[in-house]
Order: C-alpha cells, then sequence, then structure tokens
C-alpha cells in the first residue's frame, strides 16, 4: 500500500543532513515491476519502549539485506539506541537495561543514519511493518520536521494471505513465529532485533514462494 | 560488526564448525547466506558442478545417484556439495529438497579456507555414518527399536463426519500424506494420498463424506510392536502408512518413511538375515549381497575403517552361524574349544575378495579320540566358509591343518617357540598369528593365549628386529614415472597393488608397536592410537592409513558394479589429480614409518 503512495522523498533530500537518510531520499525508488530475484530488500526490526510510535521510542535496530532470493548474512547489522530514556517495563519483553542502553547506545542521529544508509535503493520488509515504518517516520518527523515515505513489505500481511480469509484462524496464527512454524522454519529464540529481522527475512523468501510472488509490486501489495 | 547469534550458535554446536578454532566461526558465518527451497525442489542436479556448500538448517534433503536410486536422507545439520567443491568434479548424485527446506550456503572459497584446518578436511572426507555407528551399542540392530519411540509427533486426526474437502485441507496444513479418521475414540479408518487421487480421478465433489473414501479397516500396528514389524507389514500388505494403536487409542503413525530413515542399519539387516538361515545355500545367498553393501556404503561416504568394520562384523556373524549348524549336525563339542579368526578379520578390516584364515583353540582336557570331532568340524566350517565365497588360503593357515588345531597350552609354546628363536616362517606368519580374534566358542581359552603372548613378546628383542626389517623389506610403489611404481607384467601390468605397498606396511608397523609394548588392542588403527601413548608418531599414518583403505575399497566398489571380482591392483590413470596426489602423499608417510621403525628397532634391538 505504502509501495504505491509516492511523496517525493527526493524533494525532501536537502532537508536533512549529509549522509545515510539523504541517500535514502535521493535513491531511485525500484519500479513495482521489478522482479523478486533483482528485488532488494532491508529485513528490519526494532526493539521499541512501547507501541506508540508518538510517545515510544526505538531501543535496538537490527538489519539484514535481502538480495532477490539469498539472504547474505555478512550485511547483518545491530545497534543498541540511547535517548536518554528508560526502558521501563518494555524490558520485561527485550530484556535490554538501562545500563546496557547507556553504554553501548548510538545517538538517534547516528541510529537514522545507519538505518537508511542501509535502507537506500532497497524496500523496507518488516513483520507488521506499521511499526517499523512508524517508529522511523516518527523519529526522522521528530528530528528534521519532514514526512518522508518508505517503500515496504510487510511478512504478516503476506502471511494473512497465505491463511486465506477462514474465519476460525487462531488469534495469534499471523506471529512471525507461528506463521515461521507453518512454513517448516526453525524456531528461534525470540526478541533480539537482529534474529526477529533474520527471521522476518526467512519468512519472506518462504511466503514469496508459497504465494507464487514475482514482483516488487505484487508483495507489496496487501 | 554485528554477530548474527541464531547462525553462530548452531554452526558452533556441531561439526565440522566445532573443529574450527574457537572465535572462527562467529567470521565464517557471516559469510554465509540464507534461501528458502520448497518440497520437490532439486538444489544440486548430478553432475552439475557445485558452486556453494550447503549446510541445511531445516527440512530435509534426499541424495540419489544418477540412477535414481536413494542414497540416503540428509537432515538439519549436514553439509553437501563440499566434496565435488573438493575434487573439484561434477556432483555425483542429486539432491533434492523432500521437505520445505533453509539452507544456509558458502561459496567455495570458504571451503577451500576450511579443509586448511586438519580436522575439518578429515570430517568432510569422512561421512556421518561413523556417528551412527558408534551410537549404537554393538550389534544392536536398530529394527529392534519399539514402534513408540519412532513416533515424533501426536496423530493427525479428523472426524469421520467431516468431508473429503476438509479432510484434504488439514492434511496440506499439516503436509502429510495420510490422515486418521476417528470416530469418537476409536479409529474408523484412514485418508491417504492415494485415496485422495481415487477422488480426484473419479471427480468426486469435495462435499463427499469422508467415510466413502476412506480406507475404512486400515491395517494398523501395536505400539509395543518393533519397527522391523511395522517394516514387514508395510512391504507385506504394499502400504506406506500404519496408524500406531495403544489399545483402542491411537497414538501416532509410522510411514515408510520413518523405517527408510533407519536405512543405516541395513548391515544389520545382513546379519539379522545369516541368522535366520539354516543351510549354507541359504548363507552364500545371503553372503552375495555383501559386495553392493559395501558399494552403497561407499556411496554413503563412510570411512574404509567403518565399511571394514561391517564387513568383519557381518563375517563375524556368518561364521557365528556356519559353527552353530555345524555343531548341531555334529553334536556338542567333547571338550570346550575357540574358534579364533587370523589376519584382517581379527583386525576388523576385511575388505572384499579375501581368504579364510582361522584357527581352533582347544579346551587342555582334549583327548586324542576327541581330535576326528575337531577335524571334522574344522573341515564342515572351512567348507561352508568356502561355499560362502571365501576362499582356503594359500598358506593352508586353516582348523582343517592339524598344526592350527591344537590345544592352548601347545599354542603357548609355539608362540614362545617363534619369539624366541625367530625363523623365516615364524616372521612371515606372524602377520597371521598375532591378530587373532575369537569368533566362536569358549573366548576365555583365547584370552589365556593371549595374554601369555603379550607378555613375552615385549622381551622378544631378535624377533622383534627380524619383524622390523621385514617390514621395511616391502617396497612403497613410489617412483618417477607419472609417481608410481607399477606391476612391469602378468594380469595387473601397469597397476599398482595398493594393498601389499600401502596398506600391508602400515598393518606392519601397527603389529610392531602391539608386539613391542604388549599391547591388547588387534586393530590397526586402535593399535596406532595406543602406540601414541608410549611416543610413537601415528598422526600421518592413521590419514594414510584411511586413504588407502577408502581408495582400495571404492576400486573394489568399482570393479564388483562392473560385474568383476574385488582385487587390490588399481590403475592410477583411473584416479583423479586429487587421488592421485593424495596417495602419493600416503605412500610417502608409509615409506617414512617404514624407516622409521627399521632404524630404531634394529639399533635397538640387533646391534
Amino acid at each position: 500500500m505504502r509501495f504505491f503512495r509516492r511523496r517525493s522523498n527526493a524533494a525532501l533530500a536537502t532537508s536533512v543532513p549529509e549522509g545515510g537518510l539523504r541517500r535514502f531520499l535521493e535513491a531511485p525508488v525500484a519500479p513495482p515491476g521489478t522482479r523478486l530475484e533483482d528485488a532488494r530488500l532491508l529485513a528490519v526490526d526494532l526493539e521499541t519502549t512501547g507501541l506508540d510510535a508518538r510517545t515510544d521510542h526505538i531501543l535496538s535496530v537490527g538489519t539484514l539485506a535481502v538480495d532477490g532470493t539469498r539472504i547474505p548474512f555478512g550485511t547483518a547489522e545491530s545497534y543498541l539506541v540511547d535517548q536518554g530514556v528508560d526502558v521501563g517495563q518494555s524490558a520485561v519483553i527485550h530484556q535490554l537495561t538501562d545500563d546496557e542502553v547507556r553504554a553501548e547506545g548510538v545517538g538517534i542521529e547516528e541510529a537514522l543514519d545507519r538505518v537508511f544508509g542501509a535502507l537506500a535503493g532497497r524496500v523496507l520488509l518488516a513483520h507488521h511493518v506499521a511499526v517499523e515504518d512508524g517508529f522511523l517516520r516518527a523519529a526522522v518527523r521528530r528530528l528534521y520536521g519532514v514526512d518522508i515515505a518508505i517503500p515496504s513489505i510487510d511478512t504478516m500481511a503476506l502471511g494473512l494471505r497465505a491463511l486465506g480469509d477462514a474465519e476460525d484462524l487462531p488469534r495469534d496464527a499471523a506471529r512471525l513465529w507461528r506463521l515461521r512454524a507453518r512454513a517448516g522454519l526453525p524456531s528461534y529464540r525470540g526478541h533480539d532485533a537482529l534474529t526477529d529481522a533474520l527471521a522476518c527475512a526467512e519468512l519472506y523468501l518462504a511466503l514469496a514462494q508459497e504465494l507464487r510472488l514475482t514482483t516488487l509490486g505484487a508483495a507489496a501489495r496487501a | 560488526m554485528s554477530e548474527l547469534a541464531e547462525t553462530t550458535q548452531f554452526l558452533a554446536g556441531r561439526e565440522p564448525w566445532s573443529l574450527l578454532p574457537p572465535g572462527r566461526v562467529a567470521a565464517l558465518a557471516r559469510r554465509a547466506s540464507g534461501s528458502y527451497v520448497r518440497r520437490g525442489t532439486v538444489i544440486l542436479a548430478a553432475g552439475s558442478s557445485p558452486e556453494r556448500l550447503h549446510v541445511i538448517r531445516s527440512g530435509a534433503v534426499e541424495v540419489l545417484d544418477p540412477d535414481g536410486e536413494l542414497i540416503t536422507h540428509e537432515e538439519a545439520g549436514a553439509c553437501f556439495g563440499q566434496a565435488s567443491i573438493l575434487e573439484q568434479r561434477p556432483s555425483r548424485f542429486t539432491f533434492t529438497a523432500i521437505e520445505d527446506t533453509l539452507l544456509w550456503s558458502f561459496d567455495a572459497d570458504v571451503v577451500a579456507e576450511l579443509v586448511q584446518v586438519p580436522e575439518v578436511l578429515r570430517f568432510f572426507t569422512q561421512s556421518r555414518l561413523s556417528d551412527a555407528v558408534k551410537s549404537l551399542p554393538d550389534d544392536a540392530p536398530v529394527l529392534q527399536v519399539p514402534v513408540l519411540e519412532m513416533l515424533t509427533r501426536a496423530p493427525v486426526t479428523i472426524d469421520a463426519s467431516a468431508t473429503v474437502g476438509e479432510a484434504a485441507r488439514a492434511m496440506d496444513r499439516e503436509r502429510i500424506s495420510a490422515i486418521i479418521v476417528t470416530s469418537g475414540d476409536r479409529l474408523a479408518g484412514i485418508l491417504t494420498d492415494r485415496d485422495l487421487r481415487r477422488v480426484v480421478a473419479m471427480a468426486q465433489p469435495v462435499d463427499t463424506p469422508l467415510a466413502e473414501v476412506m480406507t475404512s479397516t486400515p491395517h494398523t500396528i501395536d505400539a509395543g510392536a518393533l519397527a522391523l514389524d511395522a517394516l514387514l507389514s508395510l512391504v507385506e500388505n504394499t502400504i506406506h502408512h500404519l496408524p500406531v494403536l495403544d489399545g483402542e487409542r491411537v497414538v501416532g503413525m509410522v510411514t515408510s518413511g520413518d523405517l527408510m530413515r533407519l536405512e543405516r542399519s541395513s548391515p544389520l539387516y545382513l546379519a539379522g538375515d545369516l541368522a535366520r538361515q539354516h543351510d549354507v545355500a541359504g548363507l552364500a545367498e545371503v553372503m552375495g549381497r555383501m559386495p553392493s553393501l559395501v558399494t552403497r556404503l561407499l556411496r554413503q561416504d563412510a570411512t574404509a575403517e567403518d565399511i571394514t568394520k561391517l564387513v568383519s562384523r557381518t563375517t563375524g556373524a556368518l561364521w557365528q552361524r556356519i559353527a552353530a549348524l555345524a555343531e548341531e549336525r555334529l553334536g556338542p563339542p567333547p571338550v570346550p574349544y575357540c574358534w579364533v579368526a587370523l589376519g584382517s578379520l581379527a583386525r576388523q578390516e576385511q575388505a572384499l575378495g579375501s581368504d579364510q584364515d582361522h584357527a581352533f583353540l582347544v579346551s587342555d582336557a582334549v583327548l586324542p579320540e576327541h581330535e576326528p570331532y575337531f577335524a571334522e568340524l574344522a573341515e564342515e566350517v572351512t567348507a561352508a566358509l568356502e561355499a560362502c565365497g571365501f576362499p582356503r588360503c594359500d598358506g593352508d593357515a586353516m582348523a582343517t591343518n592339524p598344526r592350527w588345531r591344537q590345544s592352548v597350552t601347545r599354542w603357548g609354546q609355539e608362540f614362545g617357540a617363534w619369539l624366541s628363536s625367530p625363523t623365516a616362517d615364524a616372521v612371515l606368519n606372524s602377520s597371521i598369528f598375532f591378530d587373532m580374534r575369537p569368533i566362536h566358542g569358549e573366548q576365555t581359552l583365547f584370552t589365556a593365549l593371549h595374554r601369555r603372548v603379550l607378555a613375552a613378546a615385549p622381551g622378544s628383542t631378535r624377533f622383534l628386529g627380524h619383524l622390523a626389517s621385514h617390514a621395511n623389506d616391502i617396497e612403497v610403489p613410489i617412483g618417477f614415472l607419472r609417481g608410481f611404481v607399477v606391476e612391469k607384467q602378468g594380469e595387473h601390468r601397469d597397476r599398482l597393488d595398493i594393498k601389499l605397498g600401502g596398506i600391508t606396511p602400515i598393518v606392519d608397523v601397527a603389529r610392531l608397536y602391539a608386539l613391542r609394548w604388549g599391547l591388547p588392542q588387534v586393530g590397526t588403527r586402535p593399535r596406532l592410537i595406543a602406540a601414541a601413548e608410549h611416543g610413537a608418531q601415528v598422526a600421518n599414518l592413521l590419514d594414510a592409513h584411511e586413504f588407502l583403505g577408502y581408495t582400495r575399497l571404492r576400486h573394489q566398489g568399482r570393479l564388483v558394479a562392473a560385474g568383476g571380482e574385488p582385487n587390490n591392483f588399481i590403475d592410477p590413470d583411473d584416479l583423479s589429480d586429487f587421488e592421485r596426489r593424495h596417495l602419493r602423499e600416503a605412500f610417502a608417510i608409509v615409506r617414512r614409518a617404514q624407516q622409521g621403525v627399521a632404524v630404531s628397532f634394529q639399533t635397538q634391538f640387533m646391534s
């Protein structure tokens, strides 16, 4: 859906400092007809202090490229983000502590520079992409006052498509781990940003084959 | 750099990655790439050149030879593709995903780096079969596993009131080829892929009641039954699925696929079949399957050590059955005796095409009037072995020869004489008589003699010196022309004798060590490993022994596959560059070892 909603990212490029984010905004967007074997994606997973992009914050980032039908592990990146806020109750889920975030975290500017640098020329891939899309765009808006668009593919939407519209689906059928199990993929220890990004990337490869998707446009339609 | 904890952890816990220096796995993992293949996809076709080493992360891969014969199934953790990369030749097998499979793949340059670590090279040239063999207690037949232990998941069931369409959807969702139909708690029937094909072929509507198309009185098996029973039932009824019942409750399903996964036990089928035979003709027929068993093990990339061990064990089972049948006919022995194997079978290193070497150790209670019984018994078992494909020994080292059929005390005296005043005959026979293993009868007779020989050998310096010099006499076929010395004439002209020139000298060196230090081990590898504790340098010899043994078996496998008789003569032109290079290296190691023992033993014992 967001894939086709083109706002002119390029026009916003000069509103942000040089670096990864600008490169992202300037990079041409792959046309919907791009064949999936040639598509360049970036699986992204964010751990956050909560689910509301307006009030919660990014705590850690994991990213991993998907080049066509392969996931090159060497592209894996992960880092903690220190925004001077407390981890709070979310620590229960992702087990990040305030001390870790303080000690190893990078600032939000650097985090965005790195995420968007990796995302330049690629399509964002995430499970329930509204979270990653929302948090990244909100952070850019807060820092630079611009409203950007991020072309994306959502494995949850693909998963729902694969499950069909049966009414009696269990409530958690579209969860990452349930969809992975259904595709015969191994179970990983969840809630580490990079592991989740890998889990999402693998699920994407599985669903793309199951749904016989051939183009970026078909994968982005949800 | 960010560590992908999932990849590192998975690899680090498995060979060959666990053999790498700590810390290297994480860096290597970053050089892999992930991909996903659907069931039915050919990952690597026979004849094509692999560019990647694949690790199965999840799913399963079927390995077929070019004739479509099933070689094996590979599951999570297994690697494939590396053998062809290393030997720079097209893949011999076709690898097909039989489940949706997640692969982690490495480029060829990673393989080249990995094999710089000797343990990894060894792992890649060995097989997982060795683990399978090691994890089994001696001779434990895998098919004796209770069916209950083979079940990996709860049964997938559907109520008999459902429709065909619902059943098909459930089967698709669960990725199964058959579903159990229940009525209440009771088994009502089974619906298989085969039934569904019929539904489609007859254009029956999807809302057809399940009860109309299912098999309503399926064959079943009791949870307490053995895997063997399940196999027999599947074969007998030409079906692929057996619901498993605990009383009247369905607890699971056994499929032909489950049993195929136990296929590694095939050598055990052979041993099991031997035990069921009641005459020599039946035994000979079962043993006729041995060459094809060896070729199959070779295709499974089993090690020479494993294969010769399996061949030896199976041959041992044959001897036991032959002895039991002979004793049935002749009556029980008048006094205890032990039938011992000599030579390669005793070392558990039997390849194909060996002759028979054996002896009787008879209790000291033996009386002259018992002699005819043992003579007749010896003739009977020897003739039976001959009928089963083991030619009589040229040197007459068999229990039919009265000299090889003596009381334990007389045997002790005989060994004592050899050790104290070595004759050429004693030195030549040492390869047979110092490699002895009890096969049938009263084992304590053997133990007593063995202990006595081991105690006397280390002090027999002149004998050991002769042995060392004899070991050094064998010429290793390294030469200048194409790197090998080959036979100059006769039937095997232009070929090299891999046994005489390579394997035998290693066996001799290992025996020398065993006698020198009074080691109780009989096999060459166990002897070398034990000798290392006394300071012998054996690592290279172990590798050379495995490589030569493997090359010999593969050569024999090829001969058998082409309908020929197995022998030990290899045409260097039949080898790949990789094999030729390694063969020369192995011979060079053998040569150095020979010279080494000659120098150390002769200076130590003869000067």
